[in-house]
Protein backbone atom coordinates (compact mmCIF):
# COMPACT_ATOMS: atom_id res chain seq x y z
CA UNK A 1 0.00 0.00 0.00
CA UNK A 2 1.38 3.26 -0.99
CA UNK A 3 0.77 7.07 -1.42
CA UNK A 4 -2.44 8.01 -2.99
CA UNK A 5 -3.27 11.30 -4.22
CA UNK A 6 -7.32 11.89 -5.59
CA UNK A 7 -7.53 15.03 -7.85
CA UNK A 8 -9.06 16.51 -10.27
CA UNK A 9 -8.05 16.38 -13.50
CA UNK A 10 -9.00 20.06 -15.18
CA UNK A 11 -11.19 19.07 -18.69
CA UNK A 12 -9.52 21.14 -21.48
CA UNK A 13 -11.82 24.14 -22.88
CA UNK A 14 -14.36 23.06 -25.61
CA UNK A 15 -13.99 19.33 -25.22
CA UNK A 16 -16.07 16.67 -23.64
CA UNK A 17 -14.73 14.89 -20.08
CA UNK A 18 -15.02 11.86 -22.12
CA UNK A 19 -12.75 13.45 -24.84
CA UNK A 20 -10.35 14.72 -22.38
CA UNK A 21 -9.93 11.33 -20.68
CA UNK A 22 -9.46 9.65 -23.78
CA UNK A 23 -6.64 12.49 -24.67
CA UNK A 24 -5.05 11.92 -21.10
CA UNK A 25 -5.00 8.10 -21.97
CA UNK A 26 -3.17 8.74 -25.39
CA UNK A 27 -0.57 10.76 -23.28
CA UNK A 28 -0.27 8.10 -20.99
CA UNK A 29 0.70 5.84 -23.27
CA UNK A 30 2.77 8.11 -25.48
CA UNK A 31 4.73 8.66 -21.66
CA UNK A 32 5.36 5.13 -21.29
CA UNK A 33 2.76 4.24 -19.39
CA UNK A 34 1.27 0.84 -19.37
CA UNK A 35 -2.72 0.44 -19.58
CA UNK A 36 -3.81 -2.00 -17.19
CA UNK A 37 -7.39 -3.42 -15.80
CA UNK A 38 -10.04 -1.33 -15.63
CA UNK A 39 -11.53 0.04 -12.47
CA UNK A 40 -14.39 1.65 -10.38
CA UNK A 41 -15.49 3.18 -7.26
CA UNK A 42 -18.82 4.09 -6.39
CA UNK A 43 -20.68 5.82 -3.34
CA UNK A 44 -24.12 4.86 -1.74
CA UNK A 45 -25.48 7.35 0.54
CA UNK A 46 -28.10 5.70 2.88
CA UNK A 47 -30.58 8.17 4.94
CA UNK A 48 -32.65 6.95 7.82
CA UNK A 49 -35.86 5.78 6.94
CA UNK A 50 -37.63 7.59 10.16
CA UNK A 51 -37.07 11.26 11.03
CA UNK A 52 -36.00 11.53 14.31
CA UNK A 53 -35.56 14.35 16.71
CA UNK A 54 -31.93 15.93 16.11
CA UNK A 55 -30.51 15.91 12.69
CA UNK A 56 -30.45 13.02 10.38
CA UNK A 57 -27.61 10.20 10.91
CA UNK A 58 -26.66 9.81 7.37
CA UNK A 59 -23.43 7.77 6.21
CA UNK A 60 -21.60 6.72 3.15
CA UNK A 61 -21.07 3.27 1.46
CA UNK A 62 -18.13 3.43 -1.01
CA UNK A 63 -16.82 0.59 -2.82
CA UNK A 64 -13.39 0.37 -4.45
CA UNK A 65 -12.79 -2.15 -7.31
CA UNK A 66 -9.26 -2.39 -6.18
CA UNK A 67 -10.09 -3.66 -2.57
CA UNK A 68 -12.71 -6.11 -3.44
CA UNK A 69 -13.14 -7.76 -0.23
CA UNK A 70 -13.60 -4.73 1.55
CA UNK A 71 -16.02 -2.20 2.16
CA UNK A 72 -16.05 1.60 3.61
CA UNK A 73 -18.30 2.94 6.04
CA UNK A 74 -18.20 7.28 5.82
CA UNK A 75 -20.38 8.67 8.36
CA UNK A 76 -21.17 12.44 6.85
CA UNK A 77 -19.89 13.93 9.97
CA UNK A 78 -16.31 13.32 11.32
CA UNK A 79 -15.22 11.36 8.46
CA UNK A 80 -11.32 10.60 9.84
CA UNK A 81 -12.55 9.71 13.18
CA UNK A 82 -15.61 7.00 13.00
CA UNK A 83 -14.90 5.51 9.23
CA UNK A 84 -15.10 2.05 9.77
CA UNK A 85 -13.67 -1.05 7.07
CA UNK A 86 -15.71 -4.10 6.62
CA UNK A 87 -15.87 -7.54 4.42
CA UNK A 88 -17.80 -6.99 1.21
CA UNK A 89 -20.15 -9.71 2.96
CA UNK A 90 -21.27 -6.35 5.41
CA UNK A 91 -23.14 -5.72 2.47
CA UNK A 92 -25.72 -8.16 2.97
CA UNK A 93 -26.37 -6.53 6.49
CA UNK A 94 -27.37 -3.17 5.32
CA UNK A 95 -29.66 -5.02 3.24
CA UNK A 96 -31.07 -6.28 6.62
CA UNK A 97 -31.28 -3.16 8.20
CA UNK A 98 -33.54 -1.57 5.16
CA UNK A 99 -36.39 -0.54 7.04
CA UNK A 100 -34.13 1.58 9.07
CA UNK A 101 -31.88 2.86 6.11
CA UNK A 102 -32.34 2.88 2.98
CA UNK A 103 -29.92 3.90 0.17
CA UNK A 104 -31.38 6.85 -2.35
CA UNK A 105 -30.13 5.76 -5.95
CA UNK A 106 -30.06 9.36 -7.00
CA UNK A 107 -26.94 10.39 -4.90
CA UNK A 108 -25.23 7.46 -6.29
CA UNK A 109 -21.16 8.43 -7.49
CA UNK A 110 -19.71 6.78 -9.54
CA UNK A 111 -16.05 6.73 -10.48
CA UNK A 112 -14.91 4.79 -13.81
CA UNK A 113 -11.81 3.95 -15.65
CA UNK A 114 -8.72 2.11 -16.57
CA UNK A 115 -5.74 2.34 -14.55
CA UNK A 116 -2.01 2.60 -15.69
CA UNK A 117 1.21 1.49 -14.55
CA UNK A 118 4.54 3.26 -14.78
CA UNK A 119 7.53 1.86 -12.75
CA UNK A 120 6.11 2.19 -9.28
CA UNK A 121 3.47 4.43 -10.21
CA UNK A 122 -0.25 3.35 -10.77
CA UNK A 123 -2.25 6.11 -12.15
CA UNK A 124 -6.21 5.88 -12.87
CA UNK A 125 -7.89 8.67 -14.58
CA UNK A 126 -11.68 8.15 -14.56
CA UNK A 127 -15.05 9.49 -14.70
CA UNK A 128 -17.18 10.84 -12.67
CA UNK A 129 -20.87 10.33 -12.48
CA UNK A 130 -23.84 11.17 -10.69
CA UNK A 131 -26.94 9.97 -11.51
CA UNK A 132 -25.52 9.10 -14.96
CA UNK A 133 -24.43 12.52 -16.06
CA UNK A 134 -20.36 13.21 -16.33
CA UNK A 135 -19.51 15.88 -14.11
CA UNK A 136 -15.05 15.95 -14.50
CA UNK A 137 -12.61 13.81 -14.50
CA UNK A 138 -11.04 12.37 -11.37
CA UNK A 139 -6.80 11.19 -11.40
CA UNK A 140 -5.35 9.22 -8.77
CA UNK A 141 -1.62 8.69 -8.70
CA UNK A 142 -0.71 5.84 -6.36
CA UNK A 143 3.41 5.82 -5.69
CA UNK A 144 3.67 1.77 -4.69
CA UNK A 145 6.62 1.49 -2.81
CA UNK A 146 6.55 4.14 -0.21
CA UNK A 147 4.25 3.80 2.91
CA UNK A 148 5.04 6.93 4.36
CA UNK A 149 3.07 9.66 3.27
CA UNK A 150 4.81 12.97 4.33
CA UNK A 151 8.14 11.53 3.14
CA UNK A 152 7.20 11.84 -0.54
CA UNK A 153 4.78 15.22 -0.91
CA UNK A 154 7.70 16.57 -3.61
CA UNK A 155 8.34 13.63 -5.52
CA UNK A 156 4.78 13.20 -6.01
CA UNK A 157 4.55 16.62 -6.58
CA UNK A 158 6.58 16.55 -9.21
CA UNK A 159 5.23 13.19 -10.87
CA UNK A 160 1.99 14.38 -10.79
CA UNK A 161 3.08 17.88 -12.51
CA UNK A 162 4.29 16.10 -15.53
CA UNK A 163 0.67 14.41 -16.20
CA UNK A 164 -1.12 17.79 -15.29
CA UNK A 165 -1.87 20.57 -17.47
CA UNK A 166 -1.65 22.93 -14.69
CA UNK A 167 0.89 22.18 -11.96
CA UNK A 168 -0.52 22.25 -8.36
CA UNK A 169 1.59 23.23 -5.87
CA UNK A 170 0.08 21.94 -2.72
CA UNK A 171 -0.92 17.93 -2.06
CA UNK A 172 -5.12 17.57 -2.07
CA UNK A 173 -6.47 19.19 0.68
CA UNK A 174 -7.48 16.16 2.62
CA UNK A 175 -4.16 15.15 2.36
CA UNK A 176 -2.66 18.33 3.65
CA UNK A 177 -4.27 17.80 7.41
CA UNK A 178 -2.78 14.30 7.11
CA UNK A 179 0.90 15.35 6.44
CA UNK A 180 0.40 18.07 9.08
CA UNK A 181 -0.53 15.10 12.07
CA UNK A 182 2.75 13.83 11.50
CA UNK A 183 4.55 10.63 9.51
CA UNK A 184 1.65 8.54 9.80
CA UNK A 185 1.72 5.17 7.51
CA UNK A 186 -1.26 5.75 4.86
CA UNK A 187 -4.12 3.07 4.44
CA UNK A 188 -6.32 2.75 2.35
CA UNK A 189 -8.82 4.39 3.91
CA UNK A 190 -7.08 7.35 3.26
CA UNK A 191 -7.53 6.93 -0.36
CA UNK A 192 -11.28 6.29 0.19
CA UNK A 193 -11.89 9.67 2.03
CA UNK A 194 -10.11 11.40 -0.48
CA UNK A 195 -12.74 10.48 -2.70
CA UNK A 196 -15.18 10.97 -0.25
CA UNK A 197 -14.01 14.48 0.30
CA UNK A 198 -14.14 15.23 -3.84
CA UNK A 199 -17.34 13.45 -3.83
CA UNK A 200 -18.81 15.57 -1.27
CA UNK A 201 -17.36 18.95 -2.97
CA UNK A 202 -18.79 17.99 -6.45
CA UNK A 203 -22.05 17.12 -4.49
CA UNK A 204 -22.39 20.91 -2.68
CA UNK A 205 -21.59 22.38 -5.90
CA UNK A 206 -24.37 20.79 -7.42
CA UNK A 207 -26.96 21.65 -4.85
CA UNK A 208 -27.03 25.40 -6.00
CA UNK A 209 -28.40 24.47 -9.57
CA UNK B 1 102.93 -27.98 22.92
CA UNK B 2 102.88 -31.85 23.56
CA UNK B 3 106.45 -31.56 24.61
CA UNK B 4 105.78 -28.90 27.40
CA UNK B 5 102.71 -30.70 28.54
CA UNK B 6 105.17 -34.06 28.78
CA UNK B 7 108.03 -32.43 30.86
CA UNK B 8 105.43 -30.51 33.04
CA UNK B 9 104.22 -34.28 34.19
CA UNK B 10 107.22 -35.50 34.56
CA UNK B 11 108.22 -32.59 36.86
CA UNK B 12 105.42 -33.15 38.88
CA UNK B 13 106.13 -36.84 38.49
CA UNK B 14 109.42 -36.51 40.43
CA UNK B 15 108.05 -34.27 42.96
CA UNK B 16 105.98 -37.18 43.86
CA UNK B 17 108.71 -39.52 43.82
CA UNK B 18 110.65 -36.97 46.38
CA UNK B 19 107.33 -36.64 49.01
CA UNK B 20 107.10 -40.41 49.20
CA UNK B 21 110.71 -40.58 49.53
CA UNK B 22 111.24 -38.33 52.29
CA UNK B 23 107.71 -39.27 53.69
CA UNK B 24 109.10 -43.17 53.44
CA UNK B 25 112.32 -42.13 55.34
CA UNK B 26 110.03 -40.13 58.04
CA UNK B 27 108.00 -43.32 58.31
CA UNK B 28 110.43 -46.09 59.53
CA UNK B 29 112.23 -42.49 61.83
CA UNK B 30 108.76 -42.09 63.73
CA UNK B 31 108.00 -45.91 63.50
CA UNK B 32 111.48 -46.76 65.17
CA UNK B 33 111.72 -43.92 67.29
CA UNK B 34 113.52 -45.64 69.69
CA UNK B 35 115.90 -46.88 67.40
CA UNK B 36 116.19 -43.53 66.31
CA UNK B 37 116.77 -41.91 69.56
CA UNK B 38 119.52 -44.64 70.45
CA UNK B 39 121.20 -43.81 66.91
CA UNK B 40 120.81 -39.98 67.84
CA UNK B 41 122.73 -40.73 71.50
CA UNK B 42 125.43 -42.86 69.73
CA UNK B 43 125.87 -40.30 67.09
CA UNK B 44 125.72 -37.31 70.24
CA UNK B 45 122.98 -35.63 68.34
CA UNK B 46 119.87 -34.42 71.13
CA UNK B 47 116.52 -34.14 70.39
CA UNK B 48 116.34 -30.88 69.88
CA UNK B 49 118.30 -31.45 67.34
CA UNK B 50 116.34 -34.32 65.95
CA UNK B 51 113.07 -32.47 66.84
CA UNK B 52 113.74 -29.70 64.19
CA UNK B 53 115.36 -31.52 61.56
CA UNK B 54 111.36 -33.65 61.58
CA UNK B 55 110.31 -30.49 61.20
CA UNK B 56 112.46 -29.30 58.46
CA UNK B 57 112.03 -32.56 56.59
CA UNK B 58 107.95 -31.78 57.00
CA UNK B 59 108.16 -27.85 55.60
CA UNK B 60 109.73 -29.20 52.82
CA UNK B 61 106.91 -31.48 52.37
CA UNK B 62 104.33 -29.02 52.71
CA UNK B 63 106.38 -26.71 49.84
CA UNK B 64 106.80 -29.88 47.99
CA UNK B 65 102.80 -30.62 47.68
CA UNK B 66 102.07 -26.81 47.45
CA UNK B 67 104.56 -27.22 43.99
CA UNK B 68 102.82 -29.62 42.80
CA UNK B 69 99.28 -28.23 43.69
CA UNK B 70 100.62 -25.50 41.66
CA UNK B 71 102.07 -27.45 38.53
CA UNK B 72 98.67 -29.67 39.00
CA UNK B 73 96.16 -26.72 38.66
CA UNK B 74 98.11 -25.14 35.20
CA UNK B 75 97.51 -28.62 33.50
CA UNK B 76 94.09 -29.22 34.38
CA UNK B 77 92.68 -27.32 31.31
CA UNK B 78 95.33 -29.35 29.00
CA UNK B 79 94.29 -32.85 30.52
CA UNK B 80 90.75 -32.36 30.43
CA UNK B 81 91.49 -31.20 26.28
CA UNK B 82 92.60 -34.01 25.80
CA UNK B 83 89.20 -35.80 25.42
CA UNK B 84 88.30 -32.98 22.87
CA UNK B 85 88.61 -34.25 19.23
CA UNK B 86 90.29 -30.85 17.72
CA UNK B 87 92.68 -30.86 20.36
CA UNK B 88 93.85 -34.54 19.83
CA UNK B 89 93.84 -33.46 15.78
CA UNK B 90 96.35 -30.84 16.87
CA UNK B 91 98.35 -33.71 18.78
CA UNK B 92 101.25 -35.29 16.33
CA UNK B 93 99.90 -38.81 15.47
CA UNK B 94 101.02 -41.48 17.44
CA UNK B 95 102.22 -43.13 14.92
CA UNK B 96 104.45 -40.71 13.64
CA UNK B 97 106.94 -41.30 16.42
CA UNK B 98 106.29 -45.13 16.15
CA UNK B 99 107.89 -47.55 13.76
CA UNK B 100 106.45 -48.21 10.49
CA UNK B 101 105.09 -51.44 11.07
CA UNK B 102 102.96 -50.51 14.19
CA UNK B 103 102.32 -47.22 12.24
CA UNK B 104 99.54 -48.63 10.27
CA UNK B 105 97.16 -50.56 13.17
CA UNK B 106 98.14 -47.48 15.01
CA UNK B 107 96.46 -44.49 12.74
CA UNK B 108 93.55 -46.85 12.30
CA UNK B 109 92.59 -47.02 15.68
CA UNK B 110 93.93 -43.45 16.66
CA UNK B 111 91.40 -42.06 13.17
CA UNK B 112 88.80 -44.51 14.96
CA UNK B 113 89.19 -43.11 18.24
CA UNK B 114 89.12 -39.56 16.80
CA UNK B 115 85.71 -40.07 15.12
CA UNK B 116 84.18 -41.69 17.99
CA UNK B 117 85.38 -38.85 20.22
CA UNK B 118 83.86 -36.20 17.40
CA UNK B 119 80.09 -38.50 17.28
CA UNK B 120 80.08 -38.68 21.13
CA UNK B 121 81.33 -34.83 21.30
CA UNK B 122 78.50 -34.05 19.23
CA UNK B 123 75.93 -36.03 20.41
CA UNK B 124 76.57 -33.93 23.42
CA UNK B 125 76.26 -30.76 22.14
CA UNK B 126 73.35 -31.89 20.16
CA UNK B 127 71.50 -33.41 23.78
CA UNK B 128 72.26 -29.83 25.24
CA UNK B 129 70.52 -28.03 22.72
CA UNK B 130 67.70 -30.17 22.71
CA UNK B 131 68.05 -30.29 26.38
CA UNK B 132 67.52 -26.44 26.78
CA UNK B 133 64.73 -26.17 23.82
CA UNK B 134 62.44 -28.47 25.99
CA UNK B 135 62.84 -27.16 29.31
CA UNK B 136 61.16 -23.91 27.38
CA UNK B 137 58.18 -26.03 26.59
CA UNK B 138 57.97 -28.55 29.31
CA UNK B 139 55.82 -31.47 28.61
CA UNK B 140 53.86 -31.66 31.55
CA UNK B 141 50.15 -32.35 32.05
CA UNK B 142 48.86 -29.11 33.39
CA UNK B 143 51.10 -26.78 30.67
CA UNK B 144 50.46 -28.92 27.47
CA UNK B 145 49.81 -26.70 24.87
CA UNK B 146 45.74 -27.58 23.53
CA UNK B 147 46.62 -29.48 19.85
CA UNK B 148 43.04 -29.77 19.12
CA UNK B 149 41.16 -26.86 17.62
CA UNK B 150 39.63 -24.26 19.43
CA UNK B 151 35.42 -24.68 19.37
CA UNK B 152 33.80 -23.15 16.59
CA UNK B 153 31.60 -20.42 18.16
CA UNK B 154 27.80 -21.27 17.90
CA UNK B 155 25.66 -19.12 15.79
CA UNK B 156 23.67 -17.78 18.74
CA UNK B 157 26.85 -16.65 20.41
CA UNK B 158 27.93 -14.41 17.64
CA UNK B 159 24.22 -13.35 17.08
CA UNK B 160 24.87 -11.99 20.95
CA UNK B 161 28.14 -10.51 20.40
CA UNK B 162 27.03 -8.74 17.24
CA UNK B 163 23.75 -7.82 18.91
CA UNK B 164 25.48 -6.24 21.20
CA UNK B 165 28.08 -4.25 19.27
CA UNK B 166 25.08 -3.11 16.45
CA UNK B 167 23.08 -1.63 19.79
CA UNK B 168 26.53 0.18 20.45
CA UNK B 169 26.00 2.42 18.07
CA UNK B 170 22.46 1.98 16.70
CA UNK B 171 21.81 5.83 18.79
CA UNK B 172 23.67 7.00 15.44
CA UNK B 173 21.53 5.42 13.07
CA UNK B 174 17.88 6.53 13.99
CA UNK B 175 15.83 5.47 11.07
CA UNK B 176 17.21 1.70 11.33
CA UNK B 177 15.21 -0.58 13.66
CA UNK B 178 16.96 -3.92 14.10
CA UNK B 179 15.35 -7.29 14.02
CA UNK B 180 17.73 -10.42 14.85
CA UNK B 181 17.14 -13.90 13.36
CA UNK B 182 19.16 -17.47 14.37
CA UNK B 183 19.70 -19.66 11.55
CA UNK B 184 21.64 -22.49 12.12
CA UNK B 185 21.69 -23.45 8.47
CA UNK B 186 22.53 -20.24 7.06
CA UNK B 187 23.79 -18.01 10.01
CA UNK B 188 22.67 -14.65 11.62
CA UNK B 189 19.89 -12.97 9.70
CA UNK B 190 19.77 -9.15 9.92
CA UNK B 191 16.52 -7.77 9.04
CA UNK B 192 17.20 -3.67 8.95
CA UNK B 193 13.76 -1.89 8.41
CA UNK B 194 14.70 1.81 6.80
CA UNK B 195 12.36 4.53 8.60
CA UNK B 196 9.10 2.34 7.75
CA UNK B 197 10.23 2.63 4.12
CA UNK B 198 11.78 -0.82 2.92
CA UNK B 199 13.17 -3.37 5.02
CA UNK B 200 16.83 -4.84 4.17
CA UNK B 201 17.38 -8.38 4.76
CA UNK B 202 20.95 -8.96 5.72
CA UNK B 203 22.88 -12.24 5.86
CA UNK B 204 25.82 -12.45 8.55
CA UNK B 205 28.97 -15.43 9.10
CA UNK B 206 30.16 -14.24 11.42
CA UNK B 207 30.40 -10.45 11.40
CA UNK B 208 30.74 -10.84 7.54
CA UNK B 209 28.39 -9.85 5.16
CA UNK B 210 27.07 -12.87 3.16
CA UNK B 211 24.49 -11.34 1.07
CA UNK B 212 21.55 -8.58 1.09
CA UNK B 213 18.20 -8.39 -0.44
CA UNK B 214 15.95 -4.61 -0.29
CA UNK B 215 12.37 -5.54 -0.17
CA UNK B 216 9.46 -3.01 -0.03
CA UNK B 217 7.85 -2.88 3.75
CA UNK B 218 4.92 -5.20 3.09
CA UNK B 219 6.47 -7.56 1.48
CA UNK B 220 7.53 -10.02 4.48
CA UNK B 221 10.35 -11.94 4.63
CA UNK B 222 9.01 -14.28 7.26
CA UNK B 223 11.34 -14.75 9.67
CA UNK B 224 9.23 -14.71 12.91
CA UNK B 225 8.64 -17.72 14.74
CA UNK B 226 5.14 -17.67 15.01
CA UNK B 227 5.26 -17.24 10.83
CA UNK B 228 3.40 -20.19 8.98
CA UNK B 229 4.92 -19.33 5.75
CA UNK B 230 8.16 -20.72 4.78
CA UNK B 231 11.07 -17.89 5.12
CA UNK B 232 11.62 -15.99 1.74
CA UNK B 233 14.77 -14.19 1.45
CA UNK B 234 15.70 -14.00 -1.79
CA UNK B 235 13.07 -13.86 -3.75
CA UNK B 236 13.30 -9.71 -5.44
CA UNK B 237 10.78 -6.97 -4.63
CA UNK B 238 7.83 -6.90 -6.53
CA UNK B 239 8.62 -2.67 -6.76
CA UNK B 240 11.27 -1.44 -9.60
CA UNK B 241 12.96 0.87 -6.76
CA UNK B 242 13.63 -1.75 -4.07
CA UNK B 243 14.94 -4.05 -7.52
CA UNK B 244 17.60 -1.57 -8.51
CA UNK B 245 18.12 -0.73 -4.56
CA UNK B 246 18.84 -4.36 -3.73
CA UNK B 247 21.63 -4.30 -6.78
CA UNK B 248 23.02 -0.73 -5.46
CA UNK B 249 23.07 -2.50 -1.55
CA UNK B 250 25.21 -5.28 -3.15
CA UNK B 251 27.92 -3.00 -4.87
CA UNK B 252 27.85 -1.49 -1.35
CA UNK B 253 28.73 -4.59 0.33
CA UNK B 254 31.31 -5.07 -2.12
CA UNK B 255 32.96 -1.55 -1.53
CA UNK B 256 32.82 -1.33 2.29
CA UNK B 257 33.92 -5.65 2.40
CA UNK B 258 37.06 -5.27 4.37
CA UNK B 259 38.22 -8.62 5.15
CA UNK B 260 40.54 -7.67 8.39
CA UNK B 261 37.69 -5.51 10.15
CA UNK B 262 34.42 -6.88 9.33
CA UNK B 263 32.98 -4.74 12.09
CA UNK B 264 33.73 -1.89 11.42
CA UNK B 265 32.77 -2.86 7.33
CA UNK B 266 29.34 -3.39 9.00
CA UNK B 267 28.85 -0.30 11.10
CA UNK B 268 29.88 1.73 7.54
CA UNK B 269 27.41 -0.37 6.00
CA UNK B 270 24.89 0.02 8.24
CA UNK B 271 25.81 3.80 8.09
CA UNK B 272 24.99 3.32 4.23
CA UNK B 273 21.87 2.17 4.87
CA UNK B 274 20.80 4.89 7.51
CA UNK B 275 21.59 7.09 4.46
CA UNK B 276 18.54 5.56 2.39
CA UNK B 277 15.87 6.96 4.30
CA UNK B 278 15.65 9.47 2.32
CA UNK B 279 15.19 7.50 -0.49
CA UNK B 280 11.84 9.67 -1.95
CA UNK B 281 12.82 13.16 -0.06
CA UNK B 282 16.03 13.61 -1.13
CA UNK B 283 16.44 15.37 -5.04
CA UNK B 284 19.33 14.27 -7.05
CA UNK B 285 22.50 16.07 -6.38
CA UNK B 286 23.38 16.35 -9.85
CA UNK B 287 20.22 17.06 -11.82
CA UNK B 288 18.31 18.01 -8.28
CA UNK B 289 15.06 16.76 -9.33
CA UNK B 290 13.30 13.51 -7.48
CA UNK B 291 12.32 11.57 -10.49
CA UNK B 292 14.60 10.31 -13.17
CA UNK B 293 12.48 7.77 -15.42
CA UNK B 294 10.13 7.32 -12.84
CA UNK B 295 12.56 6.52 -10.25
CA UNK B 296 14.05 8.34 -7.23
CA UNK B 297 17.40 8.92 -6.14
CA UNK B 298 18.74 5.41 -5.57
CA UNK B 299 22.53 5.45 -5.43
CA UNK B 300 24.26 7.11 -2.49
CA UNK B 301 27.63 7.78 -3.08
CA UNK B 302 30.31 5.92 -0.49
CA UNK B 303 32.01 8.78 1.04
CA UNK B 304 29.99 11.98 2.00
CA UNK B 305 26.31 9.86 0.96
CA UNK B 306 25.19 12.12 -1.49
CA UNK B 307 21.93 11.47 -3.60
CA UNK B 308 22.20 10.06 -7.24
CA UNK B 309 20.10 8.48 -10.14
CA UNK B 310 21.37 5.95 -11.31
CA UNK B 311 21.61 7.94 -14.80
CA UNK B 312 22.93 11.07 -13.21
CA UNK B 313 25.85 8.89 -11.17
CA UNK B 314 27.44 7.54 -14.47
CA UNK B 315 27.37 11.10 -15.45
CA UNK B 316 28.53 12.89 -12.20
CA UNK B 317 31.63 9.64 -11.69
CA UNK B 318 32.74 9.42 -15.19
CA UNK B 319 36.40 10.80 -15.06
CA UNK B 320 35.59 14.14 -17.85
Amino acid sequence: MGITWVLVYPTPEGKTHNQALEDLGKQLLAMGFEKDQPYTVECETYFPVFNLPGPPKIFHVILDSDRPASCFLVPDKDPLGLSIVAERSFMGFLGKLSKAYSAKKSTNVEVKGTSYLFHDFTVRPGVLTIMGSVRGIVLETELRSCPVLITAVELMKEFVNTILPTPIDAPPPFLSSRIAAGAIPVSHLDTVLQYFDMFKSVRNSMIPK
Amino acid sequence: MGDTTRNQLSAILDNLQEIENSLSRQNISLVDYRTAIQNAREEGVTVEDSANGLRRILENLDTDLRDIEKKTADTPSMISSLGLASFLCNVPSIGAMSGAAVESVNKSLYEELISTYSSTERSREYSAAAHNALAQYPFRRGTKPNLRPKRAESTEESRRNLERYIRGFSAMLPTLTFFFYDQPAMGTILEVIVDRIFRVVILLRGSHIEGVNVRGSEEQHNLGLKELRPIDLWTPSGLEVFRQLTRNAQAAMLHFQSPFLPESSLKNYLQWLNSLATLFSTPCRRCGKYLDNGLPPTFRDYKILQAYHEGCRILSFTPS
